[in-house]
């Protein structure tokens, strides 16, 4: 038995663990962990990397997933009529538009919105719970309000949900993002949910937790198809990312509002960066 | 059914000032949000956990019969191709348990879509959001399996 093997599925084991937690927590994923360290220091071509983490994304996203849902953190209705919106934007992303917009341009685009958007979630950093939300007419008639249980003011949460026209239009593009760029473009998803609809944070996570994982399985047959899922690569990453996805939707259930924004402030910031730097091809 | 208690009055109330919709999900609405909700997150459990224990089994087979390479783990592929991995796993092939235990994973949301799309329709009787999920499934199967 070649301990070489063990060892470097250890490693990969360990990355995994951390991506599970962060993406449960801030309703990402865990790409935004796995893929840098299985590229920068496991050597792995970017596309594989991104074939295990699409996988890995569905694992948190259902593990994560069953757990917010079972305490009713995630509003289902929401999961349901957004991810109408992404899976079409994918469709067309995909099918069609791929062929015109070059990946290239898309990132520096998304590169910017991203870092645009830390300006209304910085300036909304400290703020517990939304105030004098409300629901608009749509919302109402989609019958998007909804409770939860906070485990951390040990009190039931009622919320609105507001302005559902833009946070349709955010998740369009948040599909056509994953349907070109095959990634979960989970981060827009929070966004929609937190800046255009102000959703209590815990649920815009959750609920975006809960949707990356269809948008995810609708990206993994490129990645199947092609070639670029390693299944020695997969096994420790979906094993040891459900477990640290786990113990992640612990530490939300416990967080405040404001520091799970704040974990997802910064990951916005990174991912915004890294954006702008694989667009413009800047190389660390 | 855990943690029920609750759970009515905010969708109660959420309901009450629909004039126009709120025929379409008038019935007992509070106790069918949570079916939903419960069903979901069982489907999500059932899957991960049986992809992840298919694909330990897959890994510690692999393991005993020609433990790989790291080089072997660096390359070896996943074989795109159902039949293939029927075969295999019919044979005790590890790569082939591993394969299939990731289609399984790679199911799961989907799964959960489809178990939205027959609660929405059974439990709850609201065809708008029957309709919703029902679009989603088409949508992400279509990509699933056409888009390369």
């Amino acid at each position: 038995m070649d301990t070489a093997a063990i060892i470097w599925i250890l490693e990969i084991a360990a990355a995994s663990l951390l991506g599970g937690v962060v993406g449960a927590i801030s309703g990402l994923g865990g790409g935004i962990v796995i893929v840098p360290v299985l590229t920068v220091f496991m050597h792995m071509p970017i596309q594989q990397a991104i074939g295990a983490s699409i996988v890995s994304v569905i694992a948190v996203s259902s593990g994560a997933g069953s757990v917010y849902v079972r305490d009713h953190i995630t509003n289902v209705r929401i999961a349901m009529f957004l991810e109408l919106s992404t899976a079409s934007g994918a469709i067309l992303g995909a099918a069609v538009l791929a062929r015109f917009l070059s990946a290239d341009t898309l990132k520096i685009l998304f590169g910017f919105t991203l870092l645009f958007s830390l300006v209304p979630v910085l300036l909304k950093i400290a703020e517990e719970l939304p105030e004098n939300v409300q629901s608009d007419r749509m919302a109402k008639w989609l019958q998007l309000q909804g409770s939860y249980f906070d485990k951390r003011m040990n009190r039931e949460i009622s919320y609105n949900a507001g302005r559902v026209p833009p946070a349709m239009g955010i998740m369009f593009i948040a599909g056509i993002m994953a349907g070109i760029l095959g990634i979960g473009a989970g981060v827009l998803k929070v966004l929609a949910q937190e800046i255009a609809m102000r959703l209590p944070t815990k649920v815009a996570t959750a609920t975006s937790n809960f949707m990356i994982g269809v948008t995810a399985a609708a990206a993994a047959g490129v990645y199947l198809h092609r070639g670029l899922v390693l299944p020695f690569v997969v096994v420790p990453v979906a094993t040891s990312v459900l477990v640290g996805a786990i113990l992640g939707t612990k530490l939300m259930e416990k967080m405040s509002n404001t520091m799970v924004r704040k974990v997802f402030a910064v990951l916005l910031g990174i991912i915004g960066i890294q954006m702008l730097m694989g667009g413009f091809h800047v190389k660390i | 059914m855990p943690d029920v208690q609750y759970s009515s009055n905010s969708n109660e109330a959420s309901r009450k000032p629909l004039s126009s919709g709120a025929d379409r999900a008038a019935v007992d609405a509070p106790h069918n949000e949570y079916a939903i909700q419960d069903v979901s997150a069982w489907v999500l459990r059932i899957g991960v956990v049986t992809s992840v224990l298919v694909m330990a089994l897959g890994l510690t087979l692999t393991f005993l019969h020609h433990p790989p390479s790291v080089h072997h783990m660096k390359t070896a592929v996943l074989k795109y191709n159902l039949g293939a991995i029927y075969h295999g796993v019919l044979r005790g092939d590890g790569e082939s348990i591993i394969d299939m235990g990731l289609f399984i994973l790679v199911l799961t949301p989907i799964a959960r879509v489809l178990a939205s799309v027959i609660l929405f329709a059974t439990v709850d009787r609201d065809w708008f959001y029957t309709f919703v999920t029902l679009v989603v499934l088409i949508l992400t199967t279509l990509s699933l399996l056409f888009i390369h």
